[in-house]
């Protein structure tokens, strides 16, 4: 693929388009889509495939709704709407590794609705503290690498495992190059250049994100009189909340989001064993709120990471039926409490508009900035 | 409900939870408390002499009372209303202890849960814990999209004997071959009389309706592995038998055998399937009460727990669930059935309108697909229900011709 003039512009373009238009242009059977942030990229990588996030940017389409009831969330409506209508016939096949009960029901229920279409799943661990999740998770990629050869004829080998483990642990050294370098983005542009990750090839991504960080390391910072706040919760598919923070005259200054930098950290390095790396990485990154982790719950690590960033306030953005975050929201709300730290909760649905939210939004960066 | 034929061991049911929340709240008795989930290897729980006592069970019972009030304390305290009803309920009746029912079920000394029936049961009971300052186990049993395979029973397997060390640092005392095998051959054998009980109802017709078997079902759970619950069952099944050996069934005029998909309404026990008893539908069969018919083979103990709590009816894929429906409802006879999308539960709920059309499609009967919620009575819409209750019997009568 040839350089683009603009890596930003490419980047913003990818994140709002329903399924990244280099899905057409590449050889069929290439692509698979993922639905989850657990699913272990470099593996599909290592197996010639490419993966690519599955979301729902916008108003999900309505071929689901047939079959989901009306208490499930939009990502999932969304997805599913896009197997129903045809959008999803260029992938080779779709990964769902275990994560909630949604995403968990979907993959029968994609089964059973789109005989055609081929689902794979992933029963990771959820208990990743526990001393037995590393063999098991271990065992269970494996087992994955084994359905894909079987099914679609792709070998995964130790070496190309490995070297899948170092291109993804570039993509996410440049993740987090763009990170450091938010005070010079637009908070849309930020997400923009974090979440466009997910969704395209891991080399361009690189190349894109390492021209762009150049670039921005170049660029002064923004004048910092803006409040402050930090974007958390379970994931955002469409620029409307960072869009709208941008407009009312706010900051953002760090992420906790499904495709933002929650999974950043650790990379998995070079290993002489790629299997356990990799399932090492996946039970030692930031959890999800839907993993029992103790040690490592929401609360503390966003009052950590407010510490760190110096935020003034947490925007938690709630996808509505999304219940591990619903639960987790609570714990969390009261670590910041505790920390001091101002917060607001909007709880949102796939293209479902921008009144309230930015009603809300206004009135807490007034609230913010009254306090400054 | 007028004609409805009661059990004579219903009285026996109440006496037998009576004891079971008494003893959970007689904090003089010297066993620790621990609270589980439905879905826990009691097992070996009861082994190591703990007592299980269970916010899932106590949750229902509150349903049954009127729970809305208990939701709304803990909507108050910022869960949010989309939220399971069980654990608002729960975790509001632990804010409101002084008013709840059984003083919102007492404290725990420490909290096991497994993952085997949804994931959010793993942040109720994460909530308890830190609400309480109790030590928490979480069991993972991976789910089954595809089987069982070997790496996953050695998973379970391996955590089980964990939770056996973590019991043990907690008590003092080690859990003993022997002891263990007497609470699985208990297990093993109320499970049997409860496949047993449930199975009488395949003859017309049927000795028991769904709201039957809903409330009975409460000692397979929270006593399963005590001996008083084979006292009961056994009681029951004798019962049960009599009822088919003299023809009765268990509505009064019986002509529409349906199969019940999902958990129970709680909140309109009577009234809810008092519309279907009154136009001579029973309800056969259920996907529910069956959750606790798994029965634990002879062999490793520790294995054999491993494969029937993994195995259990929710960690199993959609796929799996409509080929047991349509099995059911060759074996129970069904003209029909309905299905309960119950808000409260995406694990049980989001594979049924998929379901619905494919089992109809399967087997030709027609089916029913209703949006309510097993506590929450602020989702249940009582007009609307009845009309599409009563447009669905009909449809049978239709049929029936």
């Amino acid at each position: 693929m040839s350089a683009s003039p603009d890596p930003l512009a490419t980047l913003r373009g990818v994140c709002e388009e329903e399924l990244p238009a280099w899905i057409r242009d590449a050889p069929k059977g290439s692509a698979v889509g993922v639905a989850c942030s657990y699913a272990p990229l470099e593996l599909l990588h290592a197996a010639g495939l490419v993966p690519v996030r599955l979301r729902c940017p916008g108003q999900p389409s309505a071929a689901a709704d047939a079959w989901l009831p009306p208490f499930t969330c939009s990502v999932a409506r969304g997805i599913l709407g896009m197997a129903l209508d045809g959008t999803l016939d260029r992938l080779a096949a779709v990964l769902l590794p275990h994560t909630c009960d949604t995403i968990q029901e979907l993959a029968g229920i994609w089964r059973l609705v789109v005989p055609a279409a081929e689902v794979f799943t992933l029963v990771e661990p959820l208990a990743v503290e526990s001393p037995r999740a590393q063999a098991y998770l271990r065992q269970e990629l494996q087992s994955l690498a084994e359905r894909l050869q079987e099914r679609l004829g792709r070998c995964v080998t130790d070496e190309s495992l490995r070297e899948s483990l170092l291109l993804y642990d570039h993509v996410r050294r440049a993740r987090a190059r763009l990170d450091r370098l938010r005070d010079r983005l637009s908070a849309r542009d930020a997400w923009a250049a974090l979440a466009a990750a997910w969704l395209l090839p891991p080399h361009r991504y690189v190349e894109l994100a390492d021209r762009l960080a150049d670039a921005l390391a170049k660029a002064s910072p923004f004048p910092d009189d803006r409040p402050r706040l930090l974007l958390a919760g379970s994931v955002i598919d469409e620029p409307l909340i960072p869009a709208l923070v941008d407009e009312l005259g706010g900051r953002v200054v760090g992420d906790d989001l499904c495709n933002g930098m929650r999974d950043a950290e650790p990379l998995a390095g070079e290993s002489v064993d790629p299997w356990d790396a990799l399932a090492a990485r996946l039970l030692q990154r930031a959890p999800c709120p839907v993993r029992h982790a103790p040690t490592r719950a929401l609360g503390g690590r966003l009052a950590e990471l407010v510490a760190r960033t110096g935020a003034q306030g947490v925007v938690h953005v709630l996808v509505k039926f999304c219940d591990p975050h619903a639960f987790e929201a609570v714990p969390a709300a009261q670590a910041l409490d505790a920390a001091g730290c101002p917060q607001l909760l909007l709880e949102v649905e796939a293209g479902s508009g921008a009144a309230q939210v930015r009603t809300r939004l206004q009135a807490f960066l007034e609230l913010l900035a009254g306090g400054r | 409900m007028g004609r409805y034929a009661r059990l004579e061991s219903a009285l026996e049911l109440s006496r037998l939870m009576e004891r079971h929340y008494a003893e959970a709240l007689d904090r003089r008795h010297p066993r620790p408390v621990a609270w589980v989930n439905a879905g826990a290897p009691v097992e070996l729980l009861r082994a190591a002499d703990i007592l299980p006592v269970y916010p899932e069970n106590y949750a229902a019972m509150c349903g049954v009372r009127g729970g809305v009030w208990l939701c709304e304390a803990a909507e108050r305290a910022g869960y949010s209303r989309d939220l399971c009803s069980y654990a608002r309920i729960s975790l509001g009746a632990c804010l409101e202890r002084t008013a709840a029912p059984y003083e919102g079920l007492g404290r725990p000394d420490l909290l096991v849960c497994c993952n085997n029936s949804c994931g959010t049961i793993v942040k109720w009971f994460e909530a308890l814990a830190r609400f309480f300052g109790a030590a928490l186990f979480v069991i993972d049993t991976p789910y089954m999209h595809d089987g069982l395979p070997g790496h996953a029973v050695a998973y379970v397997a391996a955590q089980l004997e964990d939770l056996i060390r973590w019991l043990e640092q907690r008590t003092g005392h080690g859990i003993t071959a022997s002891v263990l095998d007497e609470a699985l051959r208990l297990s093993r054998e109320v499970t049997l009389l409860w496949r047993e009980i449930r199975n009488l109802c395949r003859v017309r017709p049927s000795p028991l309706n769904a709201p039957d078997l809903f409330t009975h079902m409460a000692p397979i759970v929270v006593l399963r592995g005590a001996p008083e619950a084979v006292a009961y069952y056994r009681r029951l099944r004798d019962e049960v038998r009599q009822r088919v050996q003299h023809g009765i069934g268990a509505i009064p005029n019986e002509q529409y055998r349906l199969l019940w998909d999902n958990i129970a309404i709680w909140s309109h026990l009577s009234r809810f399937y008092y519309l279907f008893a009154a136009r001579g539908a029973c309800f056969v069969v259920d996907t529910y009460t069956g959750a606790w018919d798994a029965v634990p083979e002879e062999g490793d103990p520790i294995e054999s727990l491993a494969r029937v709590y993994t195995g259990v009816y929710l960690n199993r894929s959609v796929g799996f669930r409509l080929e047991h429906m349509q099995q059911l409802m060759q074996d129970y006879a069904c003209d029909g059935f309905v299905m309960h999308n119950n808000r409260s539960c995406k694990a049980f709920s989001l594979g049924q309108p998929a379901a619905r059309r494919l089992l109809t499609e399967a087997t030709g009967a027609p089916g029913l697909l209703l949006e309510a919620d097993m506590c929450d009575t602020r989702a249940y819409a009582e007009q609307q229900v009845r009309m599409r209750v009563e447009a669905f019997l009909e449809t049978l009568a239709g049929r029936a011709g």
